[in-house]
């Protein structure tokens, strides 16, 4: 489960372009690659998922 | 309160913006003056943070400059600096969305639109299509060759007029589908705030409503070739009465232009009604003496064409030439107009041929 955490936190980072070089060095260390790639996918449908919610709402809210 | 900030921004800028002119202008519509506000207030943000930043950099190298004994300090990294000038930029971005996405939506909304207007680039005229009038006309350069060529004195809207404005009513919405014949136009009014590209296959759309009648110029500001500097846009704004006035001009015009197109003119009459035509239709390209330009127009002076057999010179105006520069007019110039043209081309410009053809024997 921790790796899981850990991999979404280092998403999240990527996404935001700031990470530590302690959690890179971590992320090489202990990390998974399939954790990260699933981990990747999932943070990118949530983003896609609420740039097109926003939008919606955005939409209403002129409407 | 932020009709407030970009008010009190307008007031400052306003008495620069009078004789000096280098921002864009206000314009004549509510939302030329909404998209003016954001213009100004995305601007001052901008201003506000250049100053700071700089402010901060250059205090930083003054401060800390190495004579004073500065020493630089070595680290590799500060996860809470970089968070913190990665998050600030991005809510300042969100934050200026929020209104800009407003006025696009505003700017995007063609519904319900009151007059429809099909706007259409030529190479280098406009046409304009009234989609529920029956009205239909090509807005050519007025200017007069001799001021272009600097042998005439230059008027205050040099090559910003037009023999056909556009005309649309006041307090009306109207909704402009703009398109191009043959390569990509564009089609802008600054007091407008409408500047839309006019793309051959495409349709794209834009809407104004002027609430005081006036002239509005434009340009075409995509460039399109050797008279893209030529092809102005000029819009007359009228009121609802004098709009209605003009319509019904307009459609008494085009029967009377039905009738003439069976009458049977002179020699004269078309030589004289064909220079008119030839200096607005074809002397761009042919030149106006009739001698083109060698290897990119040629010369009406001496042509085959125009001195040979009078159904092949009438077939090319109308249906133009494929793989050249001669476009068809089949749809610009009328019956009347087309036979005076091709009149005046076999009888003067240095020929003599000494025939002429009756619009009423002119298909197109």
């Amino acid at each position: 489960m921790k790796i899981w955490v850990l991999a979404i936190c280092s998403v999240m980072a990527s996404f935001l372009g700031v990470q530590s070089n302690a959690n890179r060095e971590r992320d090489f260390e202990h990390g998974r690659f399939s954790v990260f790639v699933v981990a990747g996918l999932l943070m990118t449908l949530i983003f896609l998922l609420s740039v097109y919610g926003l939008v919606q709402l955005a939409m209403m809210y002129v409407q | 309160m932020t009709k407030a900030i970009t008010l009190a921004i307008s007031l400052i800028a306003a008495p620069a913006s009078a004789d000096w002119q280098i921002n864009m202008n206000q314009g004549v519509t509510a939302l030329s003056r909404e998209i003016f506000d954001l213009h100004m207030l995305i601007f001052w943000i901008c201003v506000v943070i250049g100053v700071a930043v700089f402010g901060v950099m250059f205090y930083s190298i003054f401060k800390f400059r190495k004579s004073k004994g500065a020493v630089a300090e070595h680290w590799h990294e500060n996860t809470t600096v970089e968070v913190v000038w990665t998050v600030i930029p991005s809510i300042i971005l969100i934050a200026m969305a929020i209104p800009a996405t407003a006025t696009l939506m505003d700017m995007y909304d063609t519904s319900e639109a009151d007059v429809e207007i099909q706007v259409t680039g030529h190479q280098w005229k406009w046409r304009y299509q009234y989609l529920d009038e029956d009205i239909d006309f090509f807005s050519n350069l007025a200017t007069s060759r001799q001021e272009i060529t600097n042998e005439a004195a230059k008027n205050p809207n040099y090559l910003l007029e037009v023999d056909n404005p556009l005309v649309i009513p006041a307090n009306k919405k109207v909704r402009f589908l703009i398109t191009a014949n043959d390569v990509i136009h564009s089609w802008w009014v600054p007091h407008f705030a409408v500047k839309k590209d006019a793309i051959p296959g495409f349709i794209n759309e834009s809407w104004v409503k002027v609430e005081e009648p006036g002239v509005y110029r434009g340009q075409c500001t995509e460039l399109c070739g050797k008279d893209h500097g030529f092809m102005p846009i000029v819009v007359e704004v009228k009121s609802e009465a004098d709009y209605q006035q003009w319509v019904s001009d307009q459609r008494a015009m085009k029967l009377a232009m039905a009738g003439e197109a069976s009458k049977e003119f002179s020699m004269n009459e078309l030589v004289a009604k064909g220079e008119g035509v030839y200096n607005t239709a074809c002397a761009g390209c042919h030149q106006p003496n009739g001698q083109g330009i060698p290897g990119a127009f040629p010369a009406i002076t001496g042509s085959t064409i125009a001195t040979g057999a009078i159904d092949t010179h009438v077939d090319i105006i109308i249906n133009g030439k494929s793989g050249t520069a001669m476009q068809a007019f089949r749809e610009q110039l009328s019956a009347v107009d087309i036979a005076a043209v091709v009149t005046y081309q076999r009888n003067a410009l240095g020929n003599s041929v000494g025939d002429l053809v009756q619009p009423n024997t002119i298909k197109n």
